[in-house]
C-alpha cells in the first residue's frame, strides 16, 4: 500500500481540559513531526477549541490523495459513520466507551450514546486497518469487538498540563485550609455516576468519623449532565459535609495544579475507567494513590498504589488512614507511584504511537 | 519497596477493627447508602419534569396553530397557577392529617 502523505482524525466532539481531546491534539503534534499533513475534524467543537480544529462538515467525502484517517473512539457519533463511508484507509484510537448500565438511570440518553458507540465499534472492525488502545484492558475489548491487529498506545499526557505550576491565589485559600488541620483528599474527573463521586462521600464521612473530623474532599470535575452532581450535592448537603466537600467544576490547568499541589491522598472509587489519566498525574505529582481495583485501574496504577477488593466505605476510609498515618508507607508509596507514572511519560507515549503508525504504515 | 497486598491485609483488619468497636457501624454504612438513594430519587424527579414538560410543549407546538399560542400561552399559564394552588391546598390538608 502506498504511504500517506496525510492522516487526519476524526472525533466526535472535542473540548478543552479532556484527556481524550488532548491525546489527539498531540497526536496531532506527533503525525505533524512525522512528516504527514494532519487536520482534526470534530463534529461537536468547544469553546476553546476553534481555529485549532475543522467541522466535520468541511472533511471532503473525497479521499484526498494518500490520504489516512485515524478515528478517536470514545462514544456513539454519526461522526463514526462519516469515517466509516470515507473511502480512505483507516486507523482507529479507542478510548473505551462507557459501559450503558452504569448511566442508564442517570442519563438515558447517554447510555443510548455509548450503546450506539459500542455497536459502531464494531461494524469498523472489518474497515479499520489498524487500532490502538490506551490498555490492555482496552486492546482486550477490541479484540472481542473483532480487531485483529491491535497495539497499546497510553494517553498522551500533554506535559504542559503535568507539569505546569499552582495558581498562587488558589493555593493560597488551599493552604490557609491545611493550616488549620485535616487531610485533603482528591478526585479528579468528571462529575459522573460510573466514576461514582458518591461512593468517595461515603468513605470519606467514614474517615472522618473514625479519624480525622476536620478532613477536606476536593471533587474537581465538570459534571456530566445535572442529575448525578445534583444527587451528589444534595447527599453531602444531608450528611452536613457543605463545609469540607468542594465540588470545583472544571478548572484551568494551574489551579488543578494548586489542588494536587495540597493532596493528601487521591481516592479513585469509580467503576468504569479506560485508562484514567488523572491517576496518572498524581502518581507523577507525588500523591499517593488509593483506588477500587475496577476495570483498566489495576493496570495504570500497577505496583504505585493501593488497589482495593471492594470499595466498601469503611474499607476505603481504612486504607486512607493507614497511608496517612505512617510517613515512612507513605514515602515509599509516593516512590512506587513515581515509578510507575515515568512509565507513562509523554515521551514513552509518543514512541509508543510512532511506533503504532510505523506499524501500521508497514502493513501490506 | 512498599508491600501493597500487606497493606490492603492491614486495611481490612483495620476496617474490621472500627466496625468491631462501634466507631463504624453496619448500621451507619446502610444509612449512608439510603441517604445517597433518597438523594438520587429527588435529584432525579427534576429532569424527568423537565422532561415532560419539554414532551408537552413539543405536543401543543404540534397541536395549537400559530396565531391561537399567544391566547394558549397565557391560558396554559393560569391553568398552571390554578394547579400549584390547588395542590399546595391538599398537601397541606394532608399534611395537618
Amino acid at each position: 500500500m502506498t504511504p500517506p502523505s496525510r492522516v487526519d482524525q476524526v472525533i466526535p466532539a472535542i473540548v478543552e481540559h479532556d484527556a481524550v481531546s488532548n491525546h489527539t491534539f498531540e497526536a496531532q503534534r506527533i503525525l505533524r513531526d512525522m512528516g504527514f499533513a494532519s487536520e482534526i475534524y470534530a463534529r461537536i467543537i468547544g469553546p476553546g477549541c476553534e481555529g485549532r480544529v475543522r467541522p466535520l462538515e468541511e472533511l471532503p467525502a473525497r479521499e484526498s490523495r494518500g490520504q489516512w484517517l485515524l478515528y478517536q473512539s470514545s462514544i456513539g457519533s454519526p461522526a463514526a459513520d462519516v469515517f466509516a463511508r470515507h473511502p480512505s484507509a483507516k486507523l482507529l484510537d479507542y478510548h473505551n466507551i462507557t459501559p450503558a448500565p452504569l448511566v442508564e438511570r442517570w442519563l438515558p440518553p447517554l447510555a443510548d450514546e455509548t450503546r450506539l458507540g459500542r455497536a459502531q465499534l464494531k461494524a469498523l472492525a472489518p474497515l479499520v486497518r489498524f487500532a490502538f488502545a490506551d490498555s490492555a484492558f482496552n486492546a482486550a475489548e477490541l479484540d472481542d469487538a473483532g480487531y485483529t491487529r491491535t497495539r497499546v498506545v497510553p494517553v498522551l499526557v500533554d506535559s504542559g498540563n503535568i507539569e505546569s505550576l499552582p495558581d498562587a491565589a488558589v493555593l493560597a485559600r488551599l493552604e490557609g485550609a491545611k493550616s488549620r488541620g485535616g487531610a485533603d483528599w482528591l478526585f479528579v474527573g468528571q462529575i459522573a455516576p460510573h466514576k461514582a463521586q458518591h461512593d468517595i462521600v461515603k468513605a470519606f464521612a467514614c474517615y472522618r468519623r473514625a479519624y480525622d473530623p476536620d478532613a477536606r474532599l476536593h471533587l474537581v470535575g465538570r459534571e456530566m449532565g445535572s442529575a448525578y452532581i445534583g444527587a451528589v450535592r444534595r447527599f453531602v448537603d444531608d450528611l452536613g459535609l457543605r463545609g469540607s466537600v468542594e465540588l470545583t467544576g472544571s478548572v484551568p490547568t494551574a489551579e488543578l495544579a494548586a489542588y494536587f499541589t495540597v493532596a493528601d491522598v487521591f481516592v479513585c472509587c469509580s467503576d468504569h475507567e479506560g485508562f484514567c489519566a488523572p491517576v496518572v498525574e498524581a502518581m507523577h505529582r507525588g500523591v499517593p494513590v488509593v483506588a477500587y481495583a475496577a476495570a483498566a485501574l489495576p493496570e495504570t496504577i500497577g505496583r504505585g498504589g493501593v488497589l482495593l477488593p471492594s470499595k466498601s466505605p469503611t474499607l476505603v476510609a481504612a486504607a486512607v488512614n493507614e497511608v496517612l498515618a505512617a510517613s515512612d508507607l507513605r514515602d515509599e508509596l509516593v516512590a512506587a507511584g513515581a515509578r510507575q507514572a515515568a512509565r507513562y511519560t509523554l515521551d514513552a507515549a509518543r514512541a509508543a504511537f510512532r511506533a503504532a503508525i510505523d506499524e501500521a504504515l508497514s502493513l501490506p | 519497596m512498599v508491600d501493597a497486598d500487606a497493606l490492603v491485609r492491614d486495611a481490612s483488619r483495620e476496617a474490621e477493627r472500627l466496625r468491631a468497636s462501634g466507631v463504624i457501624t453496619e448500621q451507619f454504612e446502610r444509612e449512608l447508602d439510603e441517604r445517597f438513594e433518597a438523594a438520587a430519587v429527588r435529584a432525579l424527579r427534576v429532569p424527568a419534569i423537565a422532561e415532560r414538560s419539554a414532551r408537552l410543549r413539543a405536543i401543543a407546538r404540534r397541536v395549537v396553530p400559530p396565531a391561537a399560542r399567544p391566547a394558549a400561552r397565557v391560558a396554559a399559564r393560569a391553568g398552571d397557577r390554578l394547579l400549584r394552588a390547588a395542590y399546595s391546598v391538599v398537601e397541606s390538608a394532608a399534611r395537618r392529617g
